[in-house]
């Protein structure tokens, strides 16, 4: 195959050579003649003369296409940035993210562990000091002491409830880790739809691929066993179409869900079935109107 | 009075669970996903739903749906906690037959409200 189309180069570069154009204007003169003479097997000679010129032009033509699409896939399936990319970028991108969720997850439950540690106690406290303030103002004791010890509890009964309040928040503070996560699966499932693209694409090009590595980065990640959107393979090609019927996902800032600017999303879903509520205030307003 | 907690992630589980407790209901239970839910509350037992919408495997919405298509679960008060904040996911929601929708990120005193919201509205209406 190289060595024809090599030929068909070769043979290219007579066109537009004057000599071509000579053989054309004699031939040309030549069959003008022969009908002048009335020669009709010389003159079909001649006019089958013209049209294999004309088909080795269009040869040369596609062969200089095909010469051209031939390296443009050498290039590609030589271009190391893209295998690079696809053997190691794409896979080490999802393991970075997945290791992300992985100890903002290992994270959370610490700090929820401690809360949990403490919530007890700081209940038990409470509750002890209430119940000795309470029968302490029963008791006749002397007056001093009484105030002293009184002073104390109701302190005790005060900052225990804060505490239990600061704790309350610290456990809320961790609810990042459900946010966030989802938003690093959508990235991950942004990530796993490229690579699948590339490869099969890489495929198209009848590009050697080893299966096994493809299965390694393609199929769904294991880091966690929550992840949402891990189980696309190569065969699914349901997409986004599939993250709409479990929903949009957490709003993020200053982005929609297609990744434009949320002012103009807004803009253009105001009032809307799509408008996406900012905050539960929304939500509630909406709520009322249906009879909530 | 037992509670079936529902999401996909086990800290939002552990979150909403520790702040039901403040609420003094100590009876829970969880699942990862509708799926894994509906077991339970087919079971038997379980006398209120707070649920995720966004899960793999079935999503809180289906659930919602299976739960209010159920014979014996179709008055079982449903809370959503979500993240989806979209317009027609809401109204879809309140069709559904949701008696909360609490949206992410939540305050504590948020979900307070909406759970005695639910119960009151209950109580109510027997």
């Amino acid at each position: 195959m190289t060595e024809k189309i090599a030929t068909i180069r070769l043979d290219d570069r007579l066109v537009g050579q004057p000599e071509a154009n000579t053989n054309l204007l004699q031939i040309s003169q030549t069959l003008v003649a022969q009908l002048n003479d009335n020669d009709m097997e010389a003159a079909n000679h001649s006019i089958q003369q013209l049209c294999r010129m004309h088909e080795s032009s269009l040869f040369q033509d596609i062969g200089k296409l095909t010469r051209r699409l031939h390296e443009n896939l050498n290039n590609f399936s030589h271009d190391e940035k893209l295998e690079t990319l696809m053997h190691e970028g794409l896979p080490d991108a999802k393991k970075r993210l997945d290791y992300v969720v992985q100890i903002t997850e290992e994270s959370a439950h610490k700090t929820l562990a401690i809360v949990e540690n403490c919530m007890p106690m700081v209940k038990q406290i409470t509750e002890q000091a209430q119940g000795l303030h309470n029968s302490r103002c029963t008791e006749k004791e002397s007056t001093g002491i009484k105030v002293d010890t009184d002073t104390f509890l109701l302190q005790t009964i005060k900052d225990g409830k804060l505490l239990s309040s600061y704790l309350t928040d610290v456990l809320m503070a961790q609810s990042y880790q459900d946010i966030s996560g989802q938003i690093i699966q959508r990235v991950i499932k942004l990530v796993q739809d490229i690579e699948t693209s590339l490869v099969a694409m890489i495929r198209t090009c009848h590009i050697e691929i080893d299966d096994n590595q493809l299965n390694h980065s393609v199929t769904k990640t294991t880091t966690t066993k929550n992840h949402k959107y891990s189980n696309n393979t190569l065969d699914d090609e349901s997409g986004n179409d599939k993250l709409n019927i479990h929903g949009y996902g957490p709003v993020v800032p200053g982005v929609n869900h297609s990744g434009e600017k949320m002012e103009a999303a807004v803009k253009q879903d105001n009032e809307s079935d799509n408008q996406i509520l900012q905050n539960q205030d929304d939500v509630d307003d909406l709520l009322s109107t249906l009879g909530f | 009075m037992k509670i079936l907690v529902v999401d996909d992630f086990s800290t939002m589980r552990r979150i909403v669970k520790n702040l039901l407790n403040e609420l003094g209901f100590n009876n829970i239970v969880e699942a990862d996903d509708g799926n894994t839910a509906l077991p339970i509350l087919e079971k038997g037992g379980i006398d209120f739903l707070v649920t995720d919408w966004n899960m793999p495997g079935m999503a809180g919405i289906d659930l919602l749906k299976a739960v209010r298509a159920h014979q014996e679960l179709s008055t079982l008060p449903v809370l959503m906690v979500t993240a989806e904040a979209k317009r027609d996911q809401i109204m879809e929601a309140a069709q559904a037959g949701v008696n909360g929708y609490v949206v992410k990120p939540f305050t504590a005193d948020t979900l307070r409200e909406k759970v005695e919201k639910v119960f009151e509205r209950l109580q109510g209406a027997a």
